[in-house]
């Protein structure tokens, strides 16, 4: 019993410090990013009034150290992240960057959670009927309609959506955001489409794991022992081989919120929902390069932490699963 | 529909074929053989015909594109601004004017090459990098295999919208901007690419034949890409037809978001951004691009699964 659980923090211990490179790989590629730009890095950090006047332009350059090597800048600019959790100022607005992304960065959780929740309500009842009832007219819709789900892109969907259930029926809003804590009712009214849309593509994707992994499962032989002992066929499927099949289908769902932390730039523009991801448009819309850096950084480091922390998870909650 | 009842011949024992030099015929009609076959199960598979079939409409419209297009896609036309579906226009016009039937078919064309050429551009980054990684295995393969994981571990969308970023801030014409573009589509799919290709290989080197090519003493470079990988390229051709459809989803978000091409460029996603003003008068605007895109990606996907239902029949289930 000793000899697992200090494996099992060898390998919590191994995969969290196998995040560093990866970490500091994709800080990289982000400081690279703004040195990619044509024209001087000063012209892309700084607003055009103060990069125009050679004095200041001299300072600033001095302040932000690109008049030292490369190698130099990137240590300084990473030291001024790690340690003080400064991004510097937008050129837009001028406001302090790191506050402004984590004033918005609660928006984004609440959208992606509630977009992963949608689609598991959707995925998990339909991914189950469609593998016990296979080979039946219900399996084939779901199988195709879930092939359909996941070649609409959401934008379009976002965009049908608010189409026919905002302007045609005027049932829901197409935009703006209220905090839950707030009021919760109208922030459920105005999450309802943003979420749909992005959900239902997920869905889709998550309905054809939910009846792959069901199918596997079903073939195994504890369900024929199960059967033969005269259990209910209700009470095989629905108590022990869901709740088997759905481990393959949580993780996704983990990932897929990982992913979604990048993923709502679109959505978010659509319904001009207060989160990183319309930040992260509007910053690039209007050329605010260190804006883009640090939200692009944030959602990265979120995207990447929480797949750790799914892939941790699924580890220890499967003994079944080697520790590799 | 009439199911057809002579099944194709079935492939000739290759055991004698192994041992004499292959020619160029010979191979010819091995390929034939194996085409046969395998547009026979296609044509088994109602989906994945279903599948094929719009992703011939999709290109034929594509390379047809300048004589089934009734307009100049880019010529404004102020006298017949935001009109709806007509004989004339069977799309209707958006705010310039402009003939959408012409757009989306133009836009087809974009999408087609943009995507092609960035499945293209993965491969042929990816697939000798994973063949040579699990080729040679060892340390070579656990460094590689590193920097994909790590590679891996970036959320594609961002890395999207960096290069696009970067793309955008150089102010390329039309014809730079649209490589730049394939690169970094087709950049992005390199570790995919190189992971699968790995993967086959790591487990098609262990088999006999390659050992006794190994003592018959053909060189490493003839062993890896002229007999392993031929081996290997069922998933591959899965994958790059799936891919397909996702990039062009990723190049109508992009374009969506104002980073694909420069304005007046016919375009699925940035057409439909523009729809977006017009939404509560003319939501026709908005449907067309749409449909376009969602057929596109519908196509490849219906037929990317049907290739794997033939290809790999393991995995037919999944």
């Amino acid at each position: 019993m000793k000899g697992k659980d200090t494996d099992v923090l060898k390998y919590t211990i191994y995969r969290v410090l196998q995040l560093i490179p990866v970490w500091l790989l994709l800080s990289m590629v982000v400081f690279a990013m703004v040195h990619a730009l044509p024209g001087d890095a000063i012209d892309a950090l700084v607003p055009a009034d103060a990069a125009s006047n050679p004095a200041t332009r001299a300072a600033l350059e001095k302040e932000l150290g690109l008049d030292k090597p490369i190698y130099v800048q990137y240590a300084k600019w990473l030291g001024r992240i790690v340690l003080h959790g400064d991004f510097g100022r937008s050129i837009t607005t001028r406001r302090t960057i790191s506050v402004e992304i984590f004033q918005r960065l609660p928006a984004t959780i609440y959208l992606a959670t509630t977009a992963v929740c949608v689609s598991l309500l959707i995925a998990i009842p339909l991914g189950t009927i469609a593998a016990v009832k296979r080979r039946t007219a219900v399996d084939y819709t779901a199988t195709a309609s879930s092939l359909l789900g996941v070649s609409i892109p959401e934008f379009w969907l976002a965009i049908l959506c608010i189409l026919f259930f905002a302007l045609y029926l005027g049932w829901l809003p197409a935009s703006e955001y209220y905090s839950p804590f707030d009021n919760f009712r109208l922030s459920l009214l105005h999450m309802v489409l943003p979420a749909g849309s992005l959900g239902v593509r997920l869905a889709a994707i998550t309905t054809r794991l939910t009846r792959s992994s069901m199918l596997d499962e079903i073939r195994k032989e504890y369900v024929d022992t199960a059967r033969s002992l005269g259990l209910p066929e209700r009470r095989v499927i629905y108590k022990y081989t869901l709740r088997n099949a759905l481990i393959p289908t949580v993780t996704i769902a983990g990932l897929q919120f990982a992913r979604l932390l990048g993923g709502t730039v679109v959505v978010e523009t659509i319904f001009s929902w207060p989160g990183v991801g319309l930040t992260l448009y509007e910053a690039i819309m209007g050329r605010d390069y260190p804006m883009i850096q640090a939200a692009i950084l944030i959602l990265a480091t979120g995207f990447v932490v929480v797949n750790l922390l799914v892939d941790l998870s699924y580890r220890l909650l499967n003994p079944r699963i080697r520790l590799a | 529909m009439a199911k057809a009842t002579v099944p194709p011949t079935p492939l000739t024992p290759l055991g004698l074929d192994d041992f004499t030099e292959p020619t160029l015929v010979r191979r010819w009609a091995r390929f034939w053989h194996l085409l046969r076959n395998a547009a026979w199960e296609l044509w088994r598979n109602r989906l994945a015909t279903m599948g094929a079939v719009m992703v011939l409409i999709l290109f034929l419209v594509a390379l047809l594109a300048p004589f089934i297009a009734r307009y100049d896609p880019v010529k404004q036309n102020y006298r017949e601004m935001l009109q709806g579906p007509s004989a004339a226009h069977y799309f209707g016009t958006d705010k310039f004017g402009r003939d959408i039937w012409s757009r989306v078919v133009w836009g087809a064309q974009r999408s087609v090459i943009i995507s092609l050429l960035a499945v293209m551009v993965g491969m042929l980054c990816g697939v000798p990098l994973g063949t040579i990684s699990g080729f040679y295995g060892g340390k070579l393969d656990a460094v590689l295999m590193r920097v994909v994981d790590a590679w891996l571990a970036f959320p594609g969308i961002l890395f999207y919208l960096i290069a696009a970023t970067i793309i955008q801030a150089y102010k390329l014409s039309l014809f730079w901007n649209t490589v730049g573009l394939i690169i970094a589509l087709g950049v992005a799919q390199t570790p995919a690419m190189a992971r699968l290709v790995r993967g086959s290989v790591l487990a098609e080197r262990e088999k006999e034949y390659v050992e006794a090519s190994h003592v018959v003493g053909e060189g490493h470079f003839y062993i890896a890409f002229r007999q392993i990988l031929p081996n290997c390229l069922s998933p591959l051709i899965i994958q790059a037809t799936i891919s397909l459809g996702v990039e062009m989803l990723v190049l109508a978000a992009l374009s969506f978001l104002g980073l694909g091409a420069p304005p007046p460029t016919p375009d699925w996603g940035a057409d439909l951004n523009l729809a977006r003003e017009h939404m509560e008068t003319l939501p026709y605007l908005a449907i067309f691009p749409g449909l376009a895109i969602s057929f596109a990606v519908l196509g490849f996907n219906l037929f990317g699964d049907g290739l794997r239902d033939i290809l790999d029949p393991r995995l037919a289930e999944s």
